[in-house]
């Protein structure tokens, strides 16, 4: 490693260029204009922050992962409901790589979700399935028969089994990213989000008013499709990644019509005997019944063409 | 050819290793904190920065930890909101590479990361693995 570590910087930099475009749900670029996403950049910096600004830079974008997203509608206080997860028996069905990395997203999205709610037979039939599709996407080792056994032996022990699914998706996002495979690696984060965002609309019932804590955790995506085209626009020459985009595009139109809106400046509080700063800033949303429809439509449509 | 298969080697084993670092080594620093899933890891020079954005949703605790190798030197970063304005230095903190948070209202945050330099004047610089981790607060 020390060794490694020591080459001369050009020699680095060629590396760095080859390896940052293919870490895990990210890019690499040394030009932030390309990157801009609705953020107005740099207005506030000081001297030397912009002195570190100006220098070479690579700028990631990273999404929310399945295991995450779980969290978020698991807090929202949501029920389970197993009639909302892609089958397992679809697998078959996924014979070409795109299939396979947003399937591997979504399945691996589902288990998280079944893992909250403590459903542990149908948590190890989703690892199962996630394995298999990992397998077949060449990913040596991300999920092996091992990860399976530890699974069931600690099926009552969420901690663990949260754990071990958190380690299966990095394993996965990073052999992909090593094997220079950036467009299966977003793929992967796609399929994991749009099931994400797909099991929060279902379990809406189509109701602004039934759970305002889960409309506005899918209000927020808004926030994170921005993250996802940033991340699909650089590798839109590639066929996938360029298919990936204009089903996000189709999404971007309806979430273009809701409106978030930042009331108050961010502040910060620390609790000292903590040590956890609260990020304080007040914000509004605004999605009409008629655009939450069309929203529901489009997921659902780009979920089923993703699972079919 | 030869050149070009012992370049993409040894490209690969850098990274491979920067996964075991970010594994092995920086994920343990989230502790009780359940990692995200995400990797975000790779190889900086000195001077170099790197920016990640992400959003962090209300209501959930979040630890963000910044690891780097020990061969290189320093390594701040800071956390920016949209308007640019810093809410979190490390390096007003005693350089440290760990920050739990949690947000009131969901926020597109960006993490910025610099690797400072030893000698500015100096053509050779040192390389490293570097890895940003994000975890979430257990129930």
């Amino acid at each position: 490693m020390k060794r490694l570590l020591n080459i001369p910087v050009s020699v680095v930099l060629l590396f760095g260029i080859a390896l940052f475009t293919t870490s895990c749900g990210s890019e690499g670029s040394k030009s932030k204009k390309e990157h801009e996403i609705s953020v107005e950049a740099a207005k506030k910096v000081d001297e030397k922050a912009m002195a570190e600004f100006n220098k070479s830079k690579l700028i990631f974008y990273s999404l929310p992962s399945p295991l995450e997203t779980a969290m978020l509608i698991k807090r929202a206080g949501t029920v389970y409901d197993e009639d909302l997860l892609n089958p397992v028996g679809n697998l078959s069905k996924y014979n070409t790589n795109l299939k396979k990395a947003l399937n591997l997203g979504i399945y691996s999205a589902d288990l998280s979700y079944t893992s909250l709610f403590d459903q542990t037979q149908s948590t190890v039939k989703y690892m199962a399935n996630a394995k298999k599709l990992a397998d077949g996407l060449g990913i040596l080792n991300a999920i092996d028969d091992n990860t399976i056994k530890k699974l069931e032996n600690n099926m009552n022990n969420r901690e663990v089994v949260l754990d071990i699914i958190s380690e299966t998706f990095m394993n996965s996002n990073a052999y992909l990213s090593e094997e220079n495979r950036p467009v299966m690696a977003v793929s992967v984060l796609v399929g994991g989000w749009v099931e994400g965002l797909y099991i929060a609309t279902k379990l809406t019932k189509g109701s602004l008013v039934n759970n305002k804590k889960l409309i506005e955790r899918i209000v927020y995506q808004k926030l994170s499709l921005y993250t996802v085209l940033n991340l699909l626009g650089q590798y839109k020459s590639n066929n996938d990644a360029g298919y990936l985009q204009s089903k996000m595009e189709e999404l971007k139109v309806i979430f273009d019509q809701v409106k978030i809106i930042n009331t108050s400046k961010v502040e910060t509080t620390t609790d000292v005997k903590n040590k956890v700063t609260t990020i304080k800033a007040d914000s509004e949303i605004d999605i009409s019944q008629e655009v939450f429809d069309k929203l529901m439509k489009k997921v659902d449509e780009i979920r089923t063409e993703f699972i079919s | 050819m030869i050149v070009i298969a012992m370049f993409a080697f040894t490209a690969a084993q850098v990274e491979a290793q920067c996964f075991s670092y970010a594994r092995g080594v920086c994920k343990t620093e989230l502790k009780e904190f359940v990692h995200d899933g995400n990797y975000n890891a790779t190889v900086l020079s000195e001077g170099e920065s790197a920016e990640i954005y992400k959003t962090f949703f209300s209501g959930q605790e979040y630890r963000v930890v910044v690891c780097k190798v020990d061969s290189l030197p320093p390594v701040n970063f800071q956390v920016i909101d949209e308007e640019d304005k810093i809410l979190f230095d490390s390096e007003k903190h005693g350089g440290e590479h760990v920050w739990d948070f949690k947000v009131e209202s969901t926020q597109l945050l960006i993490i910025r990361v610099v690797v400072s330099e030893k000698d500015k004047a100096s053509k050779e610089k040192i390389a490293g693995c570097v890895s940003v981790l994000f975890g979430i607060k257990r129930d």
